[in-house]
């Protein structure tokens, strides 16, 4: 009883991970930042504004350690998100830690850098680790704006049933295809054949399609039945158009829906292939740095 | 007015199953949902799609309870006001529902599956059509390949080559180049492919031993030949310099106070705890801070200021005293805490001859210091612009490089090295002081300077085949202004020892320069006191007559005089040298006082790795651009 009202009480009070606990994270965050900043200025003072190897001052050792030891927890995500709790240390509470401390690492990465940069192994673990940040960033602001969106375009109704219809769509296209002649039943099987939902990577991030196979025959049996005079094959064409037309909407509606989750999803292509590349060159940054030392 | 849903399932090799029920809601709703009047269980239908509507006799309206639509006679519609007389047909999903007109003023409602739809979609249809992973690539798949790929290329790959030993220079070159931090200075570019000549064991800092096995200091000929020839097989175009210690390690340690800064000192601390110790030669020299290119010329560049961590001389050389004792007694080496608190100059004189050894003395500047170097010889006679030495210059003529009264440039020739060309006398002097002692058959005669037993051999030789003369035998010349050697008349005379004396003798060709000691009775043997021109006075630091604003007074017009009092010095053995006041004209001062003001770190004039020594030129160079006071 306690903890379903607990559990209400948590679901009334729902917040974004952005805005977890009153932007708890960002302020850790904005705080180490600053340290690292104000290490950083100490040690180019002490050395006259002469700072030729930043890593290897003890400013560098420090932001160093730091970095890494955020970078393999940051990774720890993976592991973690598996499991849902709500205590304090929720997976909300991680996310929201995993995206602002994540942010802080443009500051600690870049002054550990001190933007000394070449065509090293130092460099690439550099870049590798602000492909990560910035597919992040992107995947932070896809997750706050594309929900909403998605939600209005799908409606009420679930992919399955998207697909239902469209299956529904095409079993009825064929059903009411038959009066039609060969060329204008061969538009008709095309269009149920080898019409593409998703398509490559780049089609489903935009949701037009220039050659959908469907739209071509809605398109071509349109200019046909404005050619041809009323008659028992005009009421079947008809009804194929009704038909080729409702799959046009339903399938645009799809499109819209692969194309947001396209976009939901397209950053973590990114984000968690580099973020093993980034492990893996930052343990040979490290290796190297205390192999040759 | 009510409906009745009869439901006709199909049955494959069987009579279809017919079942009819009256609806009890005057207004079914149709959908997917168990509390659905007429239950369509097909996922294309919401779970409560839309409600039938009597809509007075024979007519009935479909509306959608969402946003989704419905077919409706074959068109796809929201809401639909139907006449029963069509017997019109709606289609949701797979199932079709035909409304007509039944008995008792009912509707009926015929419900049955659609014969040839397509199956369902299955899950995986749905997953291949709504994720990103199909169209395209697993991303855990590639985050291994890509994380495999780089720690095979970039960490196994030169450790391999490492541990292997590897010689070929392209390959290790391949594997250590991601490694590289930035490239080397140009003097050691050529060790660019060559990590392991300084990075010998893996994990270990770079040692001292590595930088010395190319830099030791203090080899004799043989060994630093060896050396050269090492590090030509290495790649180097140049020869390595020698690099010694300051002082021994312990006194070192001992001399230098604990760093004042904590931070620092933390870090010192931390440094040597993980083996790697701040008092090593790559503490200060910092490689992989140049500029990918080599030397240019014979020598590389001087270092730059990036490539060399600069300590405060002043750190260790301020109450030294307190912690370096030599002895047991505390040292004696002067504190110098900044350029005002320099000690004046102790220049290095010679203070008289044991033999034909100077005797060399570290001395304090002061006015008036003299030495003794031999010489008998007067600044102001020369450089006077009356007298004789003036007019003998003039008559001399410009063709002979005079032509003038003289000026010190006559005489010290500067030389690259910053001194000036040692004085030779035949050069410098012999042109007015002539060692001429005879002409035979129109042939000069010329006593040998710097060796006073071959002078009394030559007289000896020439004289002594010379009984007969003629008319006498030829003038002794002398040197100019003065006519002696002329014979006397009328007795006779042993023209060796008369031209021997002549030569030795007070008044005499050597003695106008040199201070002669008489040979015992009945002997020629004269003996010429040692003489020793001092080239530097000050052998520990260094200065350089070759910047050009050290031949410059205040005005900037090209004098030696504003340092060099020499147009009033009488004696040669007056210390010409300046206070070091005289430097503090321009060095440590600002350019806020003073828009020529120079530098003032101690490595423009010291050399660290050579104490006693002159800064080596490169590193003057590199001290001369580092260090300018703005404060």
């Amino acid at each position: 009883m306690a903890q379903q009202r607990k559990r209400a009480k948590a679901v009334a009070s729902h917040e974004s991970f952005l805005r977890h606990a009153h932007f708890r994270w960002l302020k850790v965050a904005a705080a180490v930042s600053l340290v690292v900043i104000a290490g950083f200025a100490a040690t180019l003072v002490l050395t006259d504004f002469r700072l030729r190897h930043t890593g290897s001052s003890w400013f560098g050792y420090t932001s160093g350690t730091l970095g890494a030891g955020l970078i393999v927890w940051l990774a720890m995500l993976g592991i973690r998100k598996r499991a849902m709790t709500d205590d304090a240390w929720s997976l909300k509470a991680w996310v929201s830690a995993h995206v602002y401390l994540g942010l802080s690492l443009i500051v600690i990465g870049t002054l550990h850098s001190g933007l000394q940069f070449g065509w090293n192994i130092h460099t690439l673990a550099y870049a590798l680790m602000m492909l990560v940040i910035l597919s992040g960033l992107f995947g932070v602001f896809a997750y706050a704006k594309i929900p909403p969106i998605l939600s209005d375009n799908r409606g009420e109704t679930t992919q399955k049933q998207m697909l239902e219809k469209i299956h529904a769509l095409d079993g009825r296209l064929l059903e009411v295809a038959r009066p039609l002649n060969q060329e204008q039943a061969a538009l008709v099987v095309r269009a149920v054949r080898h019409t593409r939902i998703g398509g490559n990577v780049w089609q489903r991030l935009n949701s037009r399609r220039s050659n959908c196979t469907t739209a071509n025959a809605q398109r071509v049996l349109l200019a046909t039945r404005k050619r041809m005079s009323d008659g028992p094959q005009a009421i079947a064409l008809d009804q194929v158009l009704t038909l080729l037309e409702e799959k046009c909407v339903t399938l645009a509606k799809a499109r819209r829906h692969i194309r947001l989750r396209s976009l939901l999803e397209v950053w973590l292509f990114i984000h968690i292939p580099t973020t093993l590349a980034l492990i893996a060159a930052l343990t040979a940054h490290i290796v190297s740095v205390f192999f040759f030392w | 007015m009510s409906f009745i849903l009869r439901q006709i399932s199909k049955r494959v090799g069987a009579p279809d199953i017919v079942r009819e029920k009256p609806l009890a809601a005057a207004e079914p709703v149709i959908g997917r949902g168990s509390d659905c009047d007429i239950q369509l269980t097909d996922l294309a239908v919401n779970l409560r799609h839309a409600v039938l509507k009597q809509a007075g006799s024979g007519r009935v309206t479909v509306e959608s309870l969402g946003q989704e639509n419905f077919e409706a006679n074959g068109k796809f519609v929201t809401s639909a006001s139907l006449a029963l007389a069509d017997t019109p047909v709606l289609g949701f999903g797979s199932h079709v529902l035909t409304l007509s007109a039944g008995d008792n003023d009912t509707v009926l409602v015929l419900a049955t599956a659609r014969e040839n739809f397509a199956a369902t979609a299955a899950g995986d249809d749905q997953k291949r059509a709504f994720s990103l992973k199909h169209a395209l690539f697993s991303p855990r798949r590639l985050a291994w390949i890509t994380g495999i790929f780089i720690l095979l290329a970039c960490m196994a790959f030169p450790i391999g080559v490492f541990m292997l030993g590897n010689q070929h220079r392209t390959i290790s070159g391949a594997a250590y180049k991601q490694w590289s931090s930035g490239p080397l200075s140009p003097g050691h570019h050529f060790l660019e492919k060559n990590c392991e000549s300084c990075h010998q064991q893996a994990f270990v800092s770079v040692k001292d031993s590595a930088c010395l096995s190319c830099h030791q200091a203090g080899l004799n000929k043989l060994e630093a030949a060896h050396l050269q020839t090492r590090t030509r097989e290495l790649g180097s175009p140049f020869a390595p310099d020698p690099a010694g210690d300051h002082a021994p390690r312990d006194r070192l340690m001992a001399a230098s106070p604990p760093d004042p800064n904590l931070a620092r000192r933390i870090n010192t601390w931390v440094a040597n705890t993980f083996s790697h110790p701040s008092n090593r030669c790559a503490s200060c020299h910092t490689e992989h801070v140049g500029t990918g290119k080599g030397a240019d010329g014979a020598v590389p560049a001087p270092v730059k200021p990036d490539q060399i961590r600069r300590n405060d001389c002043k750190d260790c050389h301020t109450g030294m005293a307190q912690r370096l004792a030599e002895n047991g007694t505390p040292t004696t080496i002067p504190d110098v805490t900044d350029w005002g608190h320099h000690p004046d100059f102790r220049p290095v004189i010679t203070t008289g001859f044991r033999g034909d050894k100077p005797v060399l003395v570290r001395t304090a500047l002061s006015a008036g210091l003299k030495e003794n170097d031999g010489l008998t010889f007067g600044h102001d006679v020369h450089l006077g612009t009356k007298g004789l030495v003036a007019r003998q210059a003039m008559e001399l003529g410009k063709a002979n490089g005079y032509g003038a009264a003289l000026t010190c440039d006559n005489c010290h020739k500067p030389a690259p090295d910053g001194g000036f060309v040692a004085i030779d006398m035949s050069k410098n002097c012999g042109v007015c002081h002539s060692l001429t002692f005879a002409r035979k058959n129109g042939v000069d005669q010329q006593l040998k300077h710097g060796h006073p037993d071959e002078v009394v051999a030559q007289l000896k030789l020439y004289y002594a085949h010379q009984p007969n003369f003629s008319a006498g035998p030829e003038v002794f010349i002398g040197r100019p202004g003065l006519s002696r050697g002329t014979p006397r008349a009328g007795r006779p005379v042993d023209y060796v020892i008369d031209s021997v004396r002549n030569a030795f003798e007070r008044g005499g060709t050597c003695t106008t320069c040199h201070t002669f000691t008489k040979p015992a009775p009945g002997s020629l043997e004269y003996k010429i006191q040692p003489v020793r021109l001092t080239a530097r006075y000050l052998p520990s630091g260094d200065f350089d007559h070759n910047v050009p604003e050290h031949n410059k007074d205040a005005s900037g017009a090209q004098t030696c005089k504003s340092c060099h009092k020499a147009e009033s010095s009488k004696l040669s053995s007056d210390v010409l040298l300046p206070k070091i006041a005289e430097c503090d004209t321009c060095h440590g001062k600002t350019k806020a006082e003073i828009a020529g003001a120079a530098g003032s770190d101690c490595a423009e004039c010291h050399g660290f790795h050579n104490p006693g020594l002159p800064a080596s030129p490169r590193s003057r160079e590199l001290a001369r651009n580092a260090m300018i006071r703005t404060d």
